[in-house]
């Protein structure tokens, strides 16, 4: 398969074999046209489908372009409500999607079929920027806490502790 | 002596040879179990407590048998392989060399300590005795009952009765306690009570945590803790919830600022934190004053426990509480990678 590549703020993400199809999902038309009607809807960066049936959620935040937008850093714990929120409209875009979606509809429809199967599993991901590791672990467990209600798999990464499992390259533009 | 300046020791149980400079404001002592803190904190406590009084060579050995709890000083020598111990002092007052050495084949100690001493310290107990003080005392002093000879130092301290005369102390320090404990600490023909909306109970039916905050304050009212007390505290976190933790930080610094010099030991990671976060932020913190904080990280080698200080932990290398932090978060990293690669 080939890779999939997409600029997201300062970074450039190479999803690689791994990944049958990712979308920027809060990039695509489906997304927009409800979000254009419905304004606080939120999405994630990323979404996509890891290893055939895997679904994964990926967020990415930066930090200097939060500081650029106000003059407060989110705290830990509305940050990790912010990205539980994306994730929770995330999901009401697939399903809407699945349903009259022009553009990726078999793509909705895939994910939706192995989303209702209890035995997929659900990855979501937060890729922070920030050189501690302990920063890390508290964001991770609050992440946790916020999407309970998912029953997902959740992991914090800075650029350094991405697992190169997740067959992801990052790089500075 | 009013403050411990430095502490030397050679061949004495975990060390070969380590020296402490101490702060004398807070002085926090990190390290995995079996590295030698509770030695340390005992070690000081001890030297503190010979200089409060006279005593003579005999009383010294049984000082040292009753703090360590052994019957013979040659247990306390490091790895069994030398004929002595040393321990070597200074106080931040004089530039007087203190020592004490125990020499085994002869079974002796030489000594030279500070002359009597005002200063007291205190080594907190963590088991709780406020609601059973005054059963203790007696049992305790007619049986052997092996348990740690502070708990019985602080059970006859909560015996004595409030000051007639607030301090300046008291009043800076009380205020911050007493909002924690939910009501008025309440003491009636020798018990002890939290009076409170729902009524007057007794302390025996408190939380841990809660027993451990009501014998802190009932000791600074009676004046047991004061601005002159060194003041001695093994792992200080045990029995308090995070939110009590926050609460004690902000004591243990308030005390130190009013002139109690303060030792202690911790393996928790929010109470180690906070502390350090007080000097790593200290220009910037002006809603109290932060006092002066040494961190010493005692790490056991091959040579004997080494011994790394810094004035917050980002001086600290291998500190061992991040470090499991640390694997903690690698454990669920490789535990989410192995769920994503599972079919």
């Amino acid at each position: 398969m080939s890779n999939f590549t997409f600029k997201e703020g300062n970074q450039k993400f190479i999803f690689k074999s791994s990944w049958d199809k990712v979308l920027q999902f809060d990039k695509i038309t489906d997304y927009k046209n409800i979000s254009n009607k419905v304004t606080c809807t939120k999405g994630v960066d990323f979404l996509g489908i890891f290893q055939g049936k895997k679904i994964c959620f990926l967020e990415i935040k930066d930090f200097r372009k939060e500081l650029k937008k106000s003059e407060k850093l989110e705290n830990v714990d509305s940050l990790c409500i912010n990205v539980a929120q994306k994730i929770k409209d995330t999901l009401a875009v697939i399903l809407v999607g699945s349903r009259n979606s022009t553009n990726e509809n078999e793509f909705f429809k895939k994910i939706l079929k192995n989303f209702i199967n209890s035995n997929t599993k659900i990855f979501c991901i937060l890729h922070l920027e920030t050189n501690n590791k302990l920063n890390l672990t508290t964001y991770q467990s609050k992440l946790k806490e916020k999407l309970g209600w998912l029953s997902c798999k959740v992991l914090v990464v800075n650029k350094d502790t991405f697992p190169p499992d997740l067959d992801i390259s990052v790089e500075d533009v | 002596m009013k403050y411990i300046k430095d502490l030397s020791i050679d061949n004495f149980t975990k060390f070969s040879h380590v020296k402490f400079e101490f702060s004398k404001e807070i002085n926090v002592f990190i390290g995995k179990n079996g590295t030698g803190k509770t030695h340390i904190l005992k070690l000081l406590y001890l030297i503190q407590r010979l200089s409060q009084s006279k005593y003579d060579s005999n009383s010294v050995i049984q000082s040292f048998k009753t703090i360590f709890r052994t019957e013979n000083l040659d247990s306390l020598i490091r790895n069994f392989q030398s004929d002595d111990f040393t321990i070597n002092f200074h106080r931040l007052e004089d530039e007087k060399d203190y020592y004490l050495q125990y020499i085994s084949t002869e079974k002796r100690i030489d000594y030279k300590l500070p002359e009597k001493q005002e200063t007291e310290g205190f080594y907190f107990p963590n088991q709780e005795i406020i609601s059973s003080y005054l059963e203790f005392i007696p049992i305790y002093d007619k049986y052997d009952l092996g348990w740690e000879e502070n708990i019985y130092t602080a059970a006859k301290a909560l015996f004595l009765p409030k000051l007639k005369e607030t301090t300046s102390f008291q009043k800076n320090i009380l205020p911050k306690l007493a909002s924690e404990l939910g009501g008025t600490l309440l003491k009636e023909e020798g018990k002890f009570y939290l009076q409170n909306q729902y009524g007057k109970i007794q302390t025996s039916l408190l939380a841990e945590g809660e027993k451990k905050l009501a014998s802190l304050i009932y000791l600074i009212e009676n004046g047991t803790i004061h601005s002159s007390t060194i003041l001695f505290w093994d792992e200080p976190e045990i029995h308090l919830n995070p939110k009590l933790i926050t609460v004690f930080t902000k004591i243990f610094n308030a005390m130190a600022s009013e002139g109690v010099q303060v030792f202690l030991s911790t393996h928790d990671y929010l109470f180690s934190h906070q502390l350090s976060l007080l000097d790593e932020y200290r220009k910037d913190i002006t809603e109290e004053k932060v006092s002066e904080i040494k961190f010493f990280c005692l790490e056991d080698t091959e040579e004997g426990v080494a011994v790394y200080s810094g004035k917050n932990l980002t001086e600290i290398p291998n500190n061992p509480i991040l470090e499991e932090f640390s694997n903690h978060y690698d454990r669920e990293r490789e535990l989410f990678v192995r769920t994503l690669k599972d079919e």
